[in-house]
């Protein structure tokens, strides 16, 4: 039995699937987060902006679209507003504030893992090395996120 | 020429009169003389005295000799004359010093004086012999200033070579934060690298599929393999120059022998699977940085497991002899490969390999070399026993930790 399949049985599935944006500036990052998706059959429900101010317009619009984001991918740093920034908007804003966020950086600095926890992220994340490892990772946080964990709905 | 050189007995010359040939000698004679009687008043003056003062002879015979004196000996010679009559305690009389003579243009010049006292019928008459010391002042002046010159350029000199100092420690601090930054700073770039030849792999593999050829792969291979290698040297570029930016050595003490057992047992399967045998002696408790010298007691064992010589089980050796002024030299001994006499010392160049056909990238000695360093000792090899090597370096021991700190 497939991931996949273990996926489409869980109740947190029921309202349709998890959207995933992915805020990346590095594009070979945001390749092998996109083909690792690809190969886990995500790539239809991941979405990928490269800097702060437009992951906050995406996840605006979506919301306002009816299709809002399920869980955001953040890399810490970014081109005009970082990681940082943009959590600490998101977390004040009513309408987004439930938003599950995994931090995905390169960063192993103390400083940056405890101070996108103050800022309320969910969970911080290395980003991995070679392809086998953005798989790995991949696949463990649609193992967790996309499965396991009941996400807040609206 | 004019005499004979028979060596036969000359006819003198014909005397003269002595008294006329004194008198010459006084009148002619380079320096001035002045004799005056027990007044001050002068008597008689030769010409040397009249060139120096500026004056005709009969313009001081009869005037006091204080007149040729600037102030304050100009009032108070006819005292100090009265009171060598009464007291007969000289101060200038048959003992001379150094003076300040005036000249008629009321200028000033230096003479060494030198007095006598002539009795005569019952009185007192003085001799003064001047001369002239304004050459002698102007080459002491000279001498003066030459050394004064000496000094400062010395000044100078030492100056310039404390700012050279300063701007080299400054330039050497700027290279280590250079070393930092840029191997940090290069990893992201290398990275993506890496991760480009992954995803160019994958996207070939998966359009390709099977039709990869071995020259492809070859080639997707030793790139791969040179990324991973400049990824090694950037690590470890990173943990040599991480020595410097910690600033100084800690100075704690630490029991080398246990450091060492801790090491060991943390090498164990890489041990048993070259099948060491290792002797450890009794080693010393040292003052130093333990993570340092954990990290420096680990490449060193890992190098001896390294160069091993396959041809035989690998024999390790840890041993520590007291040495000068408080340090403490530890050898590790092996009986590997060795190396040769002329790459002793180059083997601790940054990116040096002594040996080619081994991984790594020749970071290890140099990091061994810089924390030995950082801790104010040498560390060198020396051939060992079988053919092997031993790696000798010194720490300070117990005794040089910093009062306060020593339990």
């Amino acid at each position: 039995m497939s991931v996949l399949d273990r996926t489409r049985r869980r109740p947190g599935a029921i309202d349709g699937p998890v959207n995933v944006l992915l805020v990346e500036d590095n594009p070979l990052d945001a390749r092998s987060t996109l083909r690792a998706a690809r190969k886990l059959e995500l790539a239809d429900r991941v979405d990928v902006v490269s800097d702060g101010q437009a992951a906050l317009d995406r996840l605006r619009q979506a919301r306002a679209d009816g299709v809002p984001v399920g869980l955001l991918l953040l890399d810490l740093n970014l081109p005009g507003k970082d990681g940082h920034d943009v959590l600490r908007e998101l977390r004040a804003d009513p309408d987004l504030q439930t938003t599950p966020v995994v931090i995905l950086t390169s960063s192993v600095e103390q400083a940056d893992v405890n101070g996108a926890y103050q800022q309320g992220a969910n969970a911080y994340v290395n980003k991995p090395t070679g392809l086998d490892g953005w798989l790995e990772a991949m696949a463990t946080i649609r193992e967790f996120w996309l499965s396991l964990a009941i996400l807040p709905r609206r | 020429m004019h005499h004979p050189a028979t060596g036969a007995d000359r006819e003198p010359d014909r005397q003269p009169d002595a008294r006329d040939l004194w008198q010459a000698v006084l009148r002619t004679a380079v320096d001035p003389i002045i004799i005056i009687d027990q007044d001050g008043v002068m008597a008689h003056v030769n010409e040397a005295t009249e060139q120096l003062f500026g004056y005709e002879a009969d313009e001081l015979i009869g005037r006091n000799v204080s007149s040729l004196m600037p102030e304050p000996h100009r009032s108070a010679h006819d005292g100090y004359l009265q009171s060598y009559l009464v007291t007969g305690e000289a101060r200038i009389i048959g003992i001379g010093r150094e003076v300040e003579a005036l000249r008629a243009d009321g200028s000033t010049v230096p003479v060494a004086l030198a007095v006598s006292e002539i009795k005569l019928d019952g009185r007192s008459w003085f001799t003064g012999i001047l001369h002239d010391l304004t050459k002698r002042h102007l080459v002491e002046a000279e001498l003066r200033e030459a050394k004064h010159g000496l000094e400062e350029r010395v000044r100078e000199r030492t100056a310039q070579l404390e700012t050279s100092m300063v701007e080299l420690s400054r330039s050497n601090r700027d290279l280590e934060q250079f070393a930092y930054i840029a191997s940090h700073d290069l990893q992201a770039p290398l990275r993506n690298v890496r991760q480009g030849l992954e995803l160019l792999d994958d996207h070939l593999g998966e359009t390709l599929g099977q039709h990869f050829d071995d020259e492809a792969n070859e080639l997707r291979d030793l790139t791969v393999a040179a990324v991973v290698r400049m990824e090694e040297m950037i690590d470890g570029l990173l943990s040599y120059s991480r020595l410097e930016r910690g600033g100084e050595p800690t100075q704690n003490l630490v029991d080398l022998r246990l450091l060492a057992e801790e090491v060991i047992d943390q090498m164990r399967p890489e041990l048993i699977r070259v099948g060491a045998i290792v002797e450890v002696e009794k080693l010393p408790t040292v003052s130093g940085d333990e993570i340092q010298l954990r990290q420096l007691l680990q490449n060193l064992l890992e190098n001896a497991c390294k160069y091993r010589d396959p041809e035989r089980s690998l024999r390790l050796s840890l041993d520590a002899t007291e040495g000068d002024e408080g340090m403490w030299q530890i050898s590790v001994g092996d009986n590997g490969i060795g190396i040769e006499a002329e790459q002793r010392n180059r083997v601790f160049d940054l990116f040096r390999r002594a040996h080619p056909g081994y991984e790594g990238v020749g970071l290890g000695l140099a990091i061994c070399q810089r924390i030995v360093e950082r801790h104010g000792g040498d560390i060198w090899i020396e051939s060992g026993p079988n053919g092997g090597s031993v790696f000798n370096f010194t720490v300070p021991g117990p005794t040089r930790v910093p009062s306060g700190t020593e339990t």
